[in-house]
């Protein structure tokens, strides 16, 4: 059961670029608004022909889609229960696939180093904001384990349901921060590096980053949709809340990461620093509910 | 008969070691360095086989003995891996003519020191070995002539004084000349506070600034690291058995923290190296600090992974500043960042590396705390962003590998060693660490409280997505047909320069009279005063034990 966290985690990080590429187009983008997964077809039918070396991954990239994707894989996993979850598998494993997504940044000259180390710069700043996020959302139910956390709603009910105005609040608070956190730890989105960087990269280096992409945005939301609504893996009414929740995120995330990539430097900064701000102020609701 | 002949020859093996590569040195000049290179590196690994079969003796239950050394598991088992860690920094203390053999020579002599004092429970043997690592550093330090060397011995001939210290309650209190768990809290915490500076856990202070160098003394760092460990165990293990220390837990918390920060600012690979390792260290005394017998298993889980990884980062991404453009054969360079990516992982504690299983537990007994003290979160936050922050440093490393052909070969074999760990930590080392708990003494949790405990997931389960992991990677290296050779610089994050202010009106007030103190050599003076001190108090100690029956 612990393969299916993979696929499962590509397939919402893919749902989330679509919903990213639709919010795009809606703003008047030119692109189709299935580019996003339209894109990596491309990608691989190109490489498939091509055969030059320019569009191989180097090493290091290749490492990191390795561990993106195994970071993404195991916490999915956890989060669904398939592997004895906690969050002290969960938070590793999704800060496994962040460490992969920056090494998959494709390998370029000194210059796009520099450029790439500005990236690396915005996700170590809004780290802080994804763990006291995150941090929120378990204190909400006293426990690490995740276990613990999905029996509980699934006999309380979902978590928005359960306590009082102010501690439903926090958790909402908490889940945006955790959303636009993991949006800015993205980095811009795969027809947006295709775009601005054809001849800079190769076909093979774009398909590896797309893939550690979609993996770590799929367990990220999956994270916060069971955190706030609790999860069940089957067709009852009961499991609605859950599919509602993911469907949310999906949106919220997809459209998050789009906007992001579009931010100035400055402005990522500065939304950055706002979104500490809303989960220093969950974890606060959450501790004095 | 055996039994001498084995732990003479792993005590002083690495020393004998030392001096044959020395010798060679000086008699070959820097014409063969392959000799002195086979000549040293048979007799080393002669050291760690010795080293080995004490272990197994000891692991078998077999009680060797040879005067006041009588190693038990925990002691032989700490030995083996610091001369294991040590052997790979050996390979890249191997450099140029100005320093190599200092830097050699302080090394094996460090690390001689350390496998004694891990042999033995006796204070007598305990304070006279303690100070030569410190020793074996500043000659090292002297001979570089480097200034972050220098002020690193400063840091560490005050552990040694603290240290000894700590070891003269522990005889004040047990009222005999062996280590034992009557020692009292404060004679533990002495040994870990000493043993903190000396494993680079305390960022700015010791090990750290020595092995943030490109100096000789950067080398030595691995046996500094060793004896740390040793320390702490002892402290935290022997002489208060699983006791808990809020205090200690919070400060290796906030140790983990600011050495993520300082990944995170590093400038150079060594820099990141350190900050990474010394995060990596924080957890272990994280670990001593929650105690219990779930602190206790996460500390002995965490102590070899974390050697072998930090031996292993260092020599793969510890680089002097000529090395920086030093070319490489892309097969070695590619070898050497997968290793190198693996010693990342384990020291910063993410799966599937060999630190994972013990960051997971001490994460998981911090939450497990927090049920009843919600100040544990905070611990546990602060570990857990300490340590990712430290792994987000370490991407420009990583990035800008460059591995050349020995390095490249020690650290894939520790790396798959790494890997192991994480996948399978029952099946490596139940037998040995219920054994250790139950040496020691430490309190028993009953399995019906639901304890923490190991496996984090099932070795299948993490084999099952790591390979599909590899082989949806795989899919696209395979249909590109291959990998792209690019080699990058290190580029650090660009954190931005604080404007001139009050800060940096200070520094600029203070930098005169810094500059006056290191022209006449204060710290120097300072760090021989203490290390002095510290050799006083050893002789007291020695002196005390004779009187008490030690001769």
């Amino acid at each position: 059961m612990a393969a299916l966290g993979l696929p499962i985690a590509l397939v919402l990080g893919a749902l989330a670029d679509l919903a990213g590429g639709l919010a795009s187009r809606m703003a008047g983008g030119r692109d189709p608004w299935w580019r996003p997964v339209g894109l990596p077809w491309d990608e691989a039918r190109r490489l498939l022909r091509s055969g030059s070396r320019r569009g191989r991954p180097t090493v290091v990239e290749a490492l990191g889609g390795v561990g993106a994707a195994l970071g993404g894989g195991l916490s999915a996993a956890g989060t669904l229960g398939l592997v004895p979850g906690s969050a002290a598998l969960i938070y590793p494993a999704l800060a496994l696939g962040v460490v992969g997504l920056m090494l998959a940044d494709p390998v370029r000259t000194a210059a796009g180093e520099v450029e790439a180390a500005l990236r690396r710069r915005l996700a170590a700043i809004v780290e802080p904001a994804f763990v006291l996020a995150l941090g929120a959302l378990l204190l909400r139910w006293r426990s690490f384990d995740l276990d613990a956390i999905r029996a509980d709603q699934t006999v309380l009910g979902p978590g928005l349901s359960v306590g009082p105005a102010p501690a439903a609040a926090a958790v909402i608070l908490a889940g945006l921060a955790a959303l636009v956190a993991t949006a800015l730890r993205l980095g811009p989105s795969l027809p947006e590096v295709a775009r601005r960087e054809r001849q800079a990269r190769g076909a093979g280096s774009r398909l590896v980053l797309g893939m550690a992409r979609w993996s770590v945005a799929g367990a990220s939301l999956l994270v916060v949709a069971v955190l706030v609504a609790g999860h069940r893996l089957d067709l009852s009414l009961q499991a609605a809340p859950f599919g509602a929740a993911v469907a949310v995120a999906v949106l919220l995330l997809g459209m998050g990461a789009t906007f992001a990539g579009r931010l100035s430097t400055r402005w990522r900064l500065l939304v950055g620093g706002g979104t500490l701000i809303l989960a220093v102020a969950a974890t606060v609701l959450v501790a004095a509910s | 008969m055996t039994d001498p002949l084995l732990l003479q020859g792993a005590i002083a093996g690495p020393a004998v070691a030392g001096v044959v590569w020395v010798v060679t040195w000086w008699l070959t000049g820097s014409r063969w360095p392959w000799i002195r290179r086979a000549a040293g590196g048979l007799v080393a690994v002669a050291a760690v086989a010795a080293a080995a079969v004490a272990l197994w003796f000891t692991y078998r239950g077999e009680d060797l003995r040879w005067r006041s050394y009588q190693p038990d598991l925990l002691g032989a088992s700490v030995a083996v891996v610091v001369e294991l860690a040590v052997l790979l920094a050996a390979v890249r203390a191997d450099g140029p003519e100005r320093w190599g053999p200092s830097a050699m020579a302080g090394l094996a002599v460090a690390t001689s020191a350390v496998v004694a004092s891990a042999f033995s429970r006796s204070l007598a043997v305990q304070a006279v070995v303690l100070p030569l690592p410190t020793l074996g550093a500043a000659v090292a330090a002297v001979a570089g002539r480097d200034r972050g060397d220098l002020r690193g011995i400063l840091g560490l001939a005050a552990a040694d004084g603290v240290a000894l210290l700590g070891l003269s309650v522990v005889f004040t209190r047990v009222g005999h000349t062996l280590v034992g768990p009557e020692g009292g809290v404060l004679g533990g915490g002495l040994l870990m506070i000493a043993g903190a500076i000396k494993a680079g856990a305390v960022p700015g202070v010791g090990t750290w600034l020595l092995a943030a160098t490109d100096g000789p003394g950067a080398p030595v760092s691995m046996a500094l690291r060793g004896q740390g460990l040793a320390l702490a165990l002892l402290g935290g293990l022997v002489v208060v058995p699983g006791e808990p220390h809020a205090v200690t837990a919070a400060m290796a918390g906030g140790a983990v923290l600011l050495s993520g920060a300082a990944a995170l600012a590093a400038t150079t690979g060594r820099d990141v190296v350190t900050a990474l390792s010394g995060a990596a260290a924080g957890v272990v005394f994280a670990a001593l600090g929650l105690g219990g017998a779930v602190g206790t298993r996460a500390a002995l889980v965490l102590t070899p992974p974390f050697l072998l990884a930090a031996g292993a980062a260092f020599t793969l991404g510890w680089n002097r500043r000529e090395e920086v453009d030093v070319e490489s054969r892309s097969g070695w360079r590619w070898l050497g960042a997968a290793a190198l990516a693996l010693a990342v992982l384990s020291l910063a504690g993410l799966p599937p590396g060999g630190g994972f299983p013990g960051t997971w537990l001490t994460l998981s007994l911090a939450g497990a705390r927090a049920a009843s003290a919600a100040p544990y979160y905070l611990l546990a936050g602060a570990i857990a962003l300490g340590l990712v922050s430290a792994a987000l440093g370490a991407v420009p490393l990583l990035r800008a590998s460059w591995a050349r052909t020995w390095p490249a070969i020690l650290g894939s074999v520790v790396a798959v060693a790494l890997l192991y760990a994480g996948l399978a930590p029952v099946r490596l080392g139940i037998g040995w660490w219920v054994r250790i708990e139950r040496d020691l003494g430490v309190p028993v949790v009953l399995a019906a409280s639901s304890p923490p405990d190991l496996p984090p997931l099932g070795v299948v389960n993490l084999a099952l997505v790591l390979t599909e992991a590899v082989i949806l990677v795989g899919a696209v290296v395979a249909l590109a047909r291959g990998f792209r050779d690019v080699r990058v610089p290190f580029v650090a994050m660009t954190w931005p320069r604080p404007p001139p202010g009050f800060g940096r009106r200070i520094a600029s007030a203070v930098r005169p009279a810094t500059e006056r103190a290191r022209r006449a050599s204060v710290g120097l003076a300072t760090a021989v005063v203490l290390e002095a001190g510290a050799i006083v108090l050893a002789g007291r100690l020695v002196l005390l034990a004779a009187r008490s029956g030690f001769l």
